[in-house]
């Protein structure tokens, strides 16, 4: 189930942050992990992402840098310190916001009806053989 | 290896070589609709060249990449929005305020568009007939005058009458060296007496004999005395050349209808057309030569009420409540006092009783209202222009309107006629600035209330503070430098303000030429009824003079000396030092320190004394044959000595010359007089000491 646009705006850059807190990553890498890691909820195309990382970046909550050591030339952002905090300071929010959802018992039916909602499996595998491509090219 | 980020920007480009044309065309387009800067541009597109190699690496299908990157149009405005965001703060700082002034000067543009269209629409509207209103200002009359001016002065100005059989000159230049000799011969001029039977210019022509002439025209010449003592002039007038003067063609004939052109603003009252100030003018000089022949004549009741008729001449030609009217008023007011002064310093005496009471009524029946401001026509005048230059709104406000007042301009100046002015594209991109302009309503305030200003500083005495009038003039002329545009002075104002404070000072000046006029005329009365000289002034009084007038530079009455050669009447000056009435030689500019120390004399006597050696020299050449050789020779005829003053007699390559020189002055160049002219003729100067500028005459270096 895509994300509606409202919602996407607010858990869009802290999901990028966190998928960046562990190790630098370029675009594709980025996009492909989003829509593996949340079941397709946070997959954003590439005109949500790479506006989403320029605003990042003028906040300087993540850095780039471009690497053309390999074949093809990417380029790839980090988290900065600053991101850090703000990963932080978002995480507590998002847990805060979450215990209340689950106290208003929103979030355990929203999980509900999510989870049942049938997929199509061609996709779901390509899409769970993506991440575990990406976390494989992550751990080389 | 890795690079910084410009680099790899810069390396990559714009273009996507390397991927399938659907995708590389796709990251073209949507770069392009970013409206990014170049370096900017570059870089998104080496990103999403890398994102689709990525995606193709990892065995994703063109169309599948292209679906999966949505809405070209969305994604370039948020990448746009998201690369701007990376900017520096100051950047998008600047960015912003950019948009802030692109938006702000397209709706002022707007506003002013729309002002400027409104503006084009203007229109003056004409209110009120400035002719008729003038027309009202004037006196009615059942019995005119200026009918009878132009029967009298037909004969000497009327183009009709030239070359037909009875005109005594025959062609327009002989008639002009008329007007020459009676302009000469009445101020007294050197040389004017040969100009009775001669040309002074020494030119091979018939001579002027202006006694012929003006003994031939007796009749008109007593026409023009009683027209000038009618009440009223009551000549019409109009702004159109033909329906000005239809009743008087005969008379003007070619001389204006012909020469003017209809003005353009035919009912406007500055066009209002005013011949007959001209013809005032050789009215009075007409009178003044004319007196002066029955002087000569001996008939001293003909010269008085020759003299005494150019007072009412005046009195007609400012009737028509014009400035230029009072100007030329008080010039031929000022002419008349000064030949009745001089006409006096040489022979008061021979006038009798009535002759000199006839003067005495003409120079005191000068109203106090001819000696001041009277802007009646010309607040008149300002409010016909404003209502064609300025919108009416109905309620008396209204905008100036640039356009009205360049075709006005053009159309004085006698330029093309400038049509539809107001749609033009400069006048549409000036048009709103109007509105800076200083509205109807306050220009017409302004004027009333400069106008009221004038008139009463005018009507002050001299010696109060009347610089009123000035302020005013220094205002209107040099506007206040911070004040907005246009509004720095009104446009108007200032190209139709006359030159008032001049016009002020000339006729309130007149002051001293009548006060001198009056008491030389009291003083030939004492003496005439008591054979002697006053010992002062105050014993004129009540019998010959209301009161003595006050010295309007003093405030004091006029100083009185007895001297050997008769009366002298002087004023301190504004120096306010009695300098024993020393004339006030003028200006000089070798010595300055000089000039403050003069009196203005008004009744002179030294003239006296040139007067009589110049007819003792006369005389002693028809006893003799010959000029005198020295001053010695002529015996108990010489004049007695002034105070002030000597008359020098000298032979000059065997011409005669009488020149007063002024003791202790140290300038030699105003040491002179009388100055000797071709032929055997002796000229002598006269009435130097009465105030005034000194008249153009010919100065030889008399310094050695």
């Amino acid at each position: 189930m895509p994300l509606d646009r409202e919602l996407m705006r607010g858990a869009g850059p802290v999901a990028v942050l966190k998928l960046l807190e562990r190790r630098e990553m370029y675009g594709y890498e980025l996009v492909e992990s989003l829509e593996a890691r949340t079941e397709g909820v946070l997959a954003m195309g590439q005109s949500t992402l790479y506006p989403m990382l320029y605003n990042l970046e003028a906040k300087r909550l993540v850095a780039s840098r471009w690497d053309e050591s390999g074949a093809r030339g990417r380029k790839y952002y980090r988290l900065t310190a600053a991101g850090k905090r703000r990963l932080a300071e978002d995480s507590a929010q998002w847990n805060a916001v979450t215990a209340a959802m689950r106290q208003l018992g929103i979030v355990g039916r929203l999980a509900a009806s999510a989870w049942t909602a049938p997929r199509p499996p061609t996709m779901d595998l390509a899409h769970r053989g993506a991440d575990l491509g990406a976390r494989l090219g992550a751990l080389r | 290896m890795t690079s910084d980020r410009t680099n790899a920007a810069t390396s990559v480009g714009l273009e996507s070589p390397d991927l399938p044309a659907p995708l590389a065309a796709l990251v073209a387009e949507v770069v392009r609709r970013t409206r990014l800067r170049r370096r900017e541009r570059a870089e998104i597109a080496a990103e999403l060249t890398a994102h689709f190699r990525d995606g193709l690496a990892r065995g994703r299908g063109v169309e599948e990449l292209s679906a999966a990157f949505g809405d070209l149009k969305t994604s370039a405005r948020e990448l746009r929005q998201g690369a701007i965001a990376k900017r520096s703060a100051i950047d998008r700082g600047l960015r912003r305020t950019l948009q802030i002034v692109g938006v702000s000067i397209a709706a002022i543009l707007l506003v002013y568009l729309a002002m400027a269209i409104h503006v084009a629409r203007l229109r003056p509207t004409i209110s009120f007939d400035p002719i008729a209103t003038y027309q009202r200002l004037l006196p009615e009359t059942e019995d005119p005058a200026w009918p009878h001016y132009l029967e009298s002065l037909a004969w000497s100005r009327s183009d009709a009458t030239l070359g037909t059989p009875g005109d005594p000159f025959g062609t327009a230049e002989r008639r002009n060296l008329f007007f020459d000799a009676i302009d000469r011969y009445g101020a007294r001029e050197p040389g004017a007496e040969a100009i009775v039977s001669a040309n002074a210019r020494d030119e091979p022509v018939d001579p002027i004999d202006l006694r012929a002439i003006l003994a031939a025209h007796g009749d008109e010449l007593a026409i023009l005395r009683q027209a000038a003592s009618m009440p009223v002039l009551g000549r019409r007038v109009s702004t159109s050349p033909q329906q000005a003067i239809a009743a008087e063609q005969a008379y003007f004939g070619t001389r204006t209808a012909g020469d003017v052109e209809p003005s353009p603003f035919a009912d406007l009252l500055l066009s209002v057309l005013l011949p007959d100030l001209a013809e005032f003018r050789h009215a009075s000089r007409l009178l003044i030569a004319e007196a002066r022949l029955a002087e000569e004549d001996g008939d001293f009741a003909r010269a008085a009420a020759d003299l005494a008729a150019i007072f009412g001449i005046a009195r007609h030609a400012e009737e028509n409540r014009t400035l230029v009217g009072q100007l030329v008023a008080a010039a031929i007011r000022v002419q008349a006092s000064r030949a009745i002064i001089a006409m006096l310093e040489t022979g008061g005496e021979r006038f009798d009783l009535d002759a000199l009471a006839e003067l005495a009524h003409a120079v005191d029946s000068v109203q106090a209202s001819s000696l001041r401001l009277d802007m009646a026509s010309e607040r008149l005048m300002f409010e016909d222009v404003l209502q064609r230059m300025y919108s009416d709104d109905g309620d008396g406000d209204g905008v100036f309107i640039p356009w009205a007042f360049a075709e006005f301009s053009t159309l004085i100046d006698g330029s093309e006629r400038g049509a539809g002015r107001g749609s033009s594209p400069i006048a549409l991109a000036v048009g709103p600035l109007v509105y800076l302009a200083p509205g109807r309503r306050e220009t017409i305030d302004q004027h009333v209330r400069w106008l009221a200003a004038i008139e009463e500083d005018s009507a002050r005495p001299w010696w109060d503070d009347r610089r009123t009038v000035e302020r005013i003039e220094q205002e209107v002329l040099f506007p206040n430098r911070n004040a907005p545009i246009l509004g720095g002075g009104n446009v108007l104002l200032r190209l139709l303000l006359p030159a008032v404070s001049k016009a002020n000072d000339n006729l309130a000046a007149q002051r001293f030429d009548l006060d001198g006029a009056a008491i030389a005329i009291a003083l030939a009365r004492f003496h005439a009824v008591h054979g002697a000289w006053p010992t002062s002034l105050d014993a004129l009084v009540p019998e010959f003079l209301p009161t003595v007038p006050i010295d309007p530079e003093t405030t004091l009455p006029y100083r009185y000396d007895l001297r050997g050669t008769g009366p002298v009447v002087w004023s301190t000056g504004p120096d306010g030092i009695d300098d024993g009435g020393r004339p006030f030689r003028g200006t000089s500019t070798a010595h300055p320190e000089t000039n403050d120390h003069r009196d203005f004399v008004r009744v002179p006597a030294q003239a006296r004394q040139a007067g009589t050696l110049r007819k003792s020299v006369l005389v002693h050449r028809e006893r003799t044959g010959r000029w005198p050789a020295s001053i010695e020779e002529l015996g108990e005829d010489a004049p007695p000595v002034d105070g002030h003053e000597r008359v020098e007699y000298l032979l000059v390559e065997g011409e005669p010359v009488i020149r007063r020189v002024f003791e202790d002055d140290a300038d030699p160049r105003r040491r002179f007089l009388a100055i000797p002219s071709p032929g055997d003729r002796l000229l002598v100067e006269w009435g130097l000491g009465t105030f005034g500028p000194i008249p153009q005459i010919r100065r030889p270096d008399w310094s050695g």
